[in-house]
């Protein structure tokens, strides 16, 4: 075992940790049960994740890995739907640029049958 | 370019059969050629001076390389419009309808086939268009 091999294992387990955490809400709630300590144990773990998410401040003093499980568990508490939104989207219609979202729309919109006929 | 694949992704989900391949690009080449073609230059001037020469430009190449596995044409139709708009154009339906555009981009993407020479193809494009393209109402 060389010098290092140690905090590298311990870094690993942290991360471990992390993931689980990034899992869903329960999952959430274990992450912080990790982060402090295994103390708060069974009335975290019952909890929502929007209620993990407000404790993460005050556990990512006391966990030095856990403070990027707790970072990231807000997002997926706002984000709601089926899944993270993509980042560079607008509008949720599939398209980065509005002008060409209202351009495809305006073109559906005129030649509905030229698109519906021209099959490649 | 990036674009494009949206716009491919947009008109396979709203059109697309069991053939559609969403966004997936065939050939980056005939891709980036298509994207890059108004823009080329010959002895140092523009070889597409014009709005609408470089509109039928990129629409000819898009037809001709067929950069997705399916929808080009439909992605070439959905194009003209976002090239005009991006430029504060539209298309005209009085000038050019839907049965016309539809012969046409069937025409451009099957030159070969047809026996027609490109220059014409790409001449009819540019002419049509030159009468089509307006610009956006206020």
């Amino acid at each position: 075992m060389k010098h290092g091999d140690k905090a590298k294992a311990a870094k690993a387990k942290a991360s471990g940790k992390e993931k689980s955490a990034q899992t869903g809400p329960k999952a959430g709630a274990k992450g912080s049960k990790a982060g402090e300590s295994g103390k708060k144990a069974p009335a975290a773990a019952q909890k929502s994740s929007a209620k993990a998410a407000a404790q993460a401040p005050a556990e990512k003093d006391s966990a030095k890995g856990g403070g990027k499980a707790t970072a990231k568990a807000p997002a997926k508490a706002t984000s709601g739907g089926n899944g993270p939104a993509r980042p560079g989207v607008a509008g949720g219609s599939g398209f980065s640029n509005p002008v060409i979202g209202n351009a495809f729309k305006r073109a559906i919109k005129k030649f509905p049958n030229a698109f519906r006929k021209l099959t490649d | 370019m990036q674009d494009i694949v949206e716009l491919h992704r947009a008109v396979s989900a709203e059109f697309g059969g069991t053939q559609a391949h969403p966004g997936v690009v065939d050939s980056q080449f005939g891709l980036v050629n298509a994207v890059q073609r108004p823009q080329v230059t010959t002895l140092g001037r523009e070889a597409y001076p014009s709005f609408p020469e470089k509109v039928a430009a990129f629409l000819f190449a898009l037809l001709t390389y067929s950069p997705f596995r399916g929808g080009n044409r439909r992605v070439a139709l959905a194009a003209l419009f976002a090239f005009c708009e991006l430029n504060n154009r539209t298309i005209d339906s009085r000038m050019l309808d839907e049965k016309g555009a539809e012969t046409l981009f069937r025409r451009a993407a099957a030159y070969r086939e047809m026996g027609i020479p490109p220059e014409n193809v790409y001449k009819e494009i540019r002419e049509t268009l030159s009468r089509a393209i307006v610009p956006l109402p206020s």
